[in-house]
């Protein structure tokens, strides 16, 4: 019955988070009323000259819509990865913290500073260390030869660790003046320093992965279902869930790339889209990215607008997202779920 | 004919040898029972017989052509497969669940159409579960999930179905209905082939039998000609009794006093 009310939550969502967007643009240290803030967009898309002050048109421009922009995309894309990992790895308990992705794409991040690449090498780098951490996740458990749910996710806490400890030496070993900084970006997450040349060049790396994974999410059901009886029912297992894992890790990768680590997101926003449509992915992908594009924004209009000096993010969404969390597993066991 | 296996041999990587040169026929709409003590290999005989488990040695032929060629949508749309536990993570409902039974017939990034939606209803009605077809499959008894997984099977219509042991997790009622529902699916011209512990199951059935012994020898018969006294005791290592219960009309297998 629930998926019946798939339809109207996307309309509901798609509104709260266009109300999202208009809010997020108003409000801040410097305001600015709706009415302003559409205007000074449509002048700007139009190419009109603009009767606002400069400083207005600045926020809004350069501060406020990049920043909307990479909340929403990120949230979106962190959701659908994570919801797509729980599917294919038919594990609920999973995200890409857990299987390390976040990690690895952030040593990679880290390694480009290190190594003074250019500002392109880093998301090479970043994707090319989420899929190595990922990859080691889902090794461990076959060279064990135990694939349970618990022991992928004790093989992402062990890759997570030693992640964690490379991570650290790079700091160790990174010039504290120049690269120790640009290094603690990438792992706090922010979207301070985001800018539409920042956004621009990740949207091939984000929209494909995500129509790819849109487009495979009934797929996903078959396969949740387990390696086995997937491929009794003509699936060619390593095939697709090579598929999505690729773009499960390229979507997390490339929010990485353009906000650094944002914990959290990616495991407790498929289990409330799973609570509002039930657990076909034809429906929870599209609920969860939208969810999640207007739960990173609405963090995100926090970090900046409470207190004096700016949160980074991922401090809000883990004292929002562990005890949501605990609370949603609670919830699940009382319904037997 | 529809499998003809020849000279099958498989072992787990460090392990003995499950099958040694297992070779088996089953005709169209016959029904054959597999018989075997722990660790058979009666599962991997179905494994090998599904295409998931690669045999290195010798050749399974379904419906013509060598499964090791086949590609795996082609293999499920001829063969359903019932696993032995089923335990879904996910709380998809009936319907939903019904409904993936469909995937071989419905392209890679396509979805389930009208006529797949009403083959699930039609199987959902077949199994007696269009009441249950909004619940959650979690939230169901495990006979009604064995059911499910029945109409899961069905709603592609494939010629052959394999079952592993489909009452081993059952209450005695539920064992009963479901060995009811496999005779009446070889009524209705599939092909079946079920793993069981139980000779008593295997005479119900009736049909043919093979039994797998320790060694992973096959030898197959008619049910009622096969399945002889010494053989059943050798297979299990233990005393086992056959005696004809005449309010029954037929044989029945029981154990000795403990």
């Amino acid at each position: 019955m629930k998926g019946r009310r798939a339809v109207p939550m996307g309309i509901l969502l798609g509104s709260l988070l266009l109300a999202g967007v208009v809010l997020a643009v108003c409000v801040g240290k410097y305001r600015v009323t709706p009415a302003e803030s559409l205007e000074i967009l449509a002048q700007q898309l139009l190419g009109l000259p603009s009767g606002y002050p400069e400083m207005t048109v600045n926020v809004v421009m350069e501060l406020r819509i990049p920043r909307i922009l990479a909340s929403v995309l990120v949230g979106a894309a962190l959701s659908l990865s994570g919801a797509a990992y729980q599917g294919v790895f038919s594990n609920p308990l999973i995200s890409p913290d857990f299987l390390g992705v976040s990690s690895g794409a952030c040593i990679g991040a880290a390694l480009a500073i290190l190594l003074a690449l250019p500002s392109g090498s880093i998301q090479l780098f970043a994707f090319a260390g989420g899929v190595a951490a990922v990859a080691m996740t889902v090794a461990l458990p076959a060279a064990i030869g135990n694939r349970s749910n618990i022991m992928l996710v004790l093989s992402g806490v062990i890759v997570g660790s030693a992640m964690s400890s490379v991570l650290g030496f790079i700091k160790y070993v990174a010039d504290p003046e120049t690269e120790l900084a640009a290094i603690t970006y990438w792992t706090m997450g922010s979207f301070t320093y985001v800018t539409l040349g920042d956004l621009l060049p990740a949207l091939p790396f984000l929209l494909p992965p995500a129509a790819c994974l849109l487009l495979l999410s009934w797929r996903i059901n078959v396969l949740s279902l387990g390696e086995e009886e997937a491929r009794a029912l003509g699936v060619n297992v390593r095939a697709v869930r090579g598929l999505v894992i690729l773009c499960a890790t390229l979507l997390t990768a490339s929010s990485v790339c353009i906000s650094g680590t944002i914990s959290w997101v990616g495991l407790v926003i498929p289990h409330l889209g799973r609570m509002l449509t039930g657990p076909d992915n034809t429906r929870l992908l599209p609920v969860s990215a939208l969810l999640g594009g207007v739960f990173l924004l609405a963090v995100d209009t926090l970090t900046r607008t409470i207190g004096t000096s700016e949160m980074p993010i991922s401090i809000l969404t883990g004292l929002v997202g562990a005890p949501f969390y605990a609370w949603l597993l609670w919830r699940q066991r009382r319904r037997g779920l | 004919m529809i499998y003809r296996i020849c000279g099958l041999s498989f072992s787990y990587p460090g392990g003995p040898t499950v099958l040694d040169g297992v070779s088996l026929e089953l005709e169209r709409g016959e029904i054959l029972s597999v018989l075997g003590p722990n660790g058979a290999g009666k599962s991997t005989l179905l494994g090998c017989m599904l295409g998931t488990l690669p045999a290195p040695a010798g050749t399974v032929w379904l419906d013509g052509q060598d499964l090791s060629r086949m590609h795996p949508r082609e293999i499920a749309r001829l063969v359903g497969y019932v696993p032995q536990n089923l335990s879904p993570v996910f709380g998809y409902t009936v319907r939903d669940f019904v409904l993936m039974g469909r995937a071989p017939l419905i392209p890679t990034l396509g979805r389930p159409g009208a006529a797949d939606r009403a083959a699930a209803e039609e199987a959902l009605t077949q199994m007696g579960l269009a009441a249950l077809a909004d619940r959650p499959c979690t939230g169901i008894s495990g006979g009604e999930r064995q059911q499910a997984s029945i109409a899961r099977a069905i709603v592609r219509r494939p010629q052959v179905l394999l079952f592993d042991e489909p009452t081993a997790h059952l209450d005695f009622g539920n064992q009963l209905r479901t060995l009811r529902v496999l005779k009446e699916l070889s009524r209705q011209g599939y092909t079946v082939v079920v793993t069981t512990h139980n000779p008593d199951h295997a005479i119900l059935l009736g049909g043919r039998t093979a039994i797998l012994d320790r060694n992973g020898r096959l030898t197959a018969g008619q049910t009622g000609e096969l399945l002889r006294e010494d053989l059943l005791c050798r297979v299990y290592q233990t005393d086992l009794k056959l005696r004809y219960v005449e309010e029954l009309g037929r044989v029945v297998c029981l154990f000795p006093n403990l």
